[in-house]
């Protein structure tokens, strides 16, 4: 009996790891297949706007509300784009550092606002949001409400130029997959049921000897980094940034990926509401200034009718904060769908 | 030597009195009774100890250290835990996973050796699970350890947050009305539990309002009212004070 468990595990241990495997080789093949460069685009900004979604449920995992999502993306953009046009080094160092002065920012922004927790910090965010905007638009050095033009490309590297879409895809498909490797390691590892345990009981959390503010602190610059990393990428990629990409309106389309996708799948929620966001609007050919409007509805419409987003209605119940729980309702929703 | 010594403890909460110098010992290896009417004192109490509030007045000793000023979770890292009144748990999570939380102090490994999972993490995490069947296996709980708390019945919701709070390894348990709620089968079973823990080398301080169950427990019982110790010593010489019978029953007239 215990043997035949162990080889079911081990089965579905090996499926769960040849649908992760299916995944990346068709990410991988998307550019050889799709010729049209705008495609790829929506690819590339969908890719970001994934990972972006990611850091909302990280701060989420330990159940605080940010609603200053696009402040780390913002960082991560001004400090690249500001050091190559400024010094001149290259993206490939401008990267690495606007990744670190991300991070140490959020940890001295952390540092006063996670000491709040529920609507203080909620609050909070969203004011320091509108502050980083306010800043980079009135201060002249940074560009001003005109913003950063001629932002360079990414230096040629291992003999692959920046030129057309396909190298940036690759790099932050690269991006995206180490990130939700790293993410996937906070979950299942202790840190995850901390964080989960500071969601569900503050209280009885800190009885067990867990530091509140540590942790939450943790998990504020571990959503930050990655997202002044895309905050690097996107300035090099779009090669111009204006203060009002990353205003209050970005941070809450990105809590709207995770919302929209599913708010208990820590890693495919925030994936699935994000492609749906990038790609739909597309397709209904709706104008950028409708847009907004329907965003709007639709994220007042799920949260009223659908809590648990769309993997909720799909997966009809449950949750997963790791990838390979995720998966493995996936594999479970594939395998009942083809057999009946 | 107490184990915790508490002196002079006074908690004003605008204009309130909920405790009003307070000074007693707890010695080691004992069961102490906490009782007294609603509004006694006795949770803001286990608040004061535990570190959730602070007091205007007063020290507490834990082990010969002064723990003025420590967070909540510091108090915990010294090895104080305690349960709560309403049932309090990580109700959507399993009971495996509640009482897996508590041993959070236990780690010993790096974190980023967690989050590589590193053969030593990975050793140290099956030593903590197993660790986690012990409790359970010892409170009894192990055929439900895979629900969810929140589908838990009443009764071993109690019994489930004693489960978390030992996972802390404590030297002094601060239990919150662990019966309340209870049929008098499982009161018993409880008491049964409180025991085999004082067996451990815990210390235990209990408020409880079954007080036949407190009465055959307890070594000793403090009694509070309005804030005031107005008595301590063993059960039967609390139980037969007039100033404990008074607080409960009200003055006698005439």
């Amino acid at each position: 009996m215990v043997k035949h468990l162990t080889k079911a595990r081990e089965k579905g241990g090996r499926s769960k790891h040849s649908l992760i495997g299916v995944a990346i080789v068709v990410l991988i093949l998307i550019p050889f297949v799709i010729e049209s460069p705008y495609t790829i685009h929506l690819f590339i900004m969908a890719f970001v706007a994934v990972i972006l979604g990611m850091t909302f449920t990280m701060l989420f995992s330990s159940g605080q509300i940010s609603l200053g999502g696009a402040a780390p993306f913002a960082i991560g953009a001004y400090a690249s784009a500001l050091l190559t046009l400024n010094f001149k080094i290259s993206f490939w160092l401008a990267l690495p550092a606007a990744t670190i002065i991300t991070g140490i920012l959020a940890l001295g922004i952390g540092w006063v606002l996670c000491r709040h927790a529920g609507a203080a910090f909620v609050v909070l965010t969203m004011v320091f949001g509108l502050v980083i905007v306010q800043t980079v638009g009135q201060v002249e050095e940074f560009g001003g409400w005109g913003g950063l033009t001629s932002i360079p490309r990414p230096d040629t590297i291992a003999n692959i130029e920046f030129v057309g879409k396909t190298p940036y895809y690759y790099l932050i498909l690269f991006v995206l997959l180490i990130v939700i490797l790293i993410y996937n390691a906070f979950y299942t590892s202790r840190f995850g049921r901390i964080l989960r345990a500071i969601k569900l009981s503050p209280h009885l959390a800190q009885s067990l000897g867990i530091n509140l503010f540590r942790y939450r602190l943790m998990a504020f610059v571990v959503a930050a980094i990655p997202a002044g990393i895309v905050g690097s990428f996107y300035a090099h990629y779009a090669r111009a940034i204006v203060p009002d990409t990353f205003g209050g309106w970005a941070s809450i389309r990105i809590q709207l990926y995770p919302v929209l996708g599913g708010l208990d799948y820590y890693i495919l929620g925030p994936a699935v509401g994000a492609i749906i966001m990038t790609f739909v609007p597309e397709y209904l050919r709706i104008t950028k200034e409708v847009e907004p409007i329907i965003t709007g509805l639709l994220l007042l419409l799920i949260i009223v009718f659908f809590p648990g987003g769309v993997l909720g209605v799909i997966f009809r119940s449950g949750r997963a904060m790791s990838l390979s729980g995720g998966i493995n309702k996936t594999r479970s929703w594939l395998i009942k769908k083809i057999s009946g | 030597m107490a184990l915790l010594e508490i002196r002079g403890l006074t908690k004003n909460f605008s204009g309130l009195t909920a405790v009003n110098d307070v000074s007693m010992d707890i010695l080691e290896f004992e069961i102490l009774g906490l009782i007294g009417p609603n509004g006694a004192g006795k949770t803001t109490l286990f608040n004061l100890i535990s570190g959730y509030i602070r007091p205007t007045q007063g020290r507490i000793v834990f082990n010969e250290e002064d723990l003025a000023g420590l967070r909540a979770d510091e108090i915990a890292c010294r090895g104080i835990a305690r349960t709560f009144q309403a049932s309090t748990l990580f109700m959507q999570e399993t009971l495996f996973n509640n009482v897996f939380t508590g041993f959070h102090l236990s780690y010993k490994q790096a974190g980023w050796k967690a989050l590589f999972h590193t053969a030593g993490a990975n050793k140290e995490e099956a030593g903590i699970k197993k660790s986690v069947i012990e409790i359970l296996d010892f409170m009894g709980l192990t055929d439900l350890q895979n629900e969810l708390c929140v589908n838990l019945p009443h009764g071993h919701q109690r019994t489930a947050g004693v489960c978390v709070a030992l996972a802390t390894k404590p030297k002094l348990l601060l239990l919150d009305e662990p019966m309340t709620g209870m049929n008098p089968s499982e009161t018993l079973h409880m008491t049964s539990l409180i025991r085999k823990i004082r067996e451990r080398g815990v210390a235990i301080v209990i408020v409880e309002h079954d007080m036949k169950a407190i009465m055959d427990l307890c070594d000793r019982i403090v009694v509070l009212n309005y804030g005031n110790k107005i008595a301590e010593g063993l059960p039967q010489d609390v139980k037969e004070n007039k100033e404990v019978i008074e607080a409960y029953l009200g003055k006698e007239e005439n």
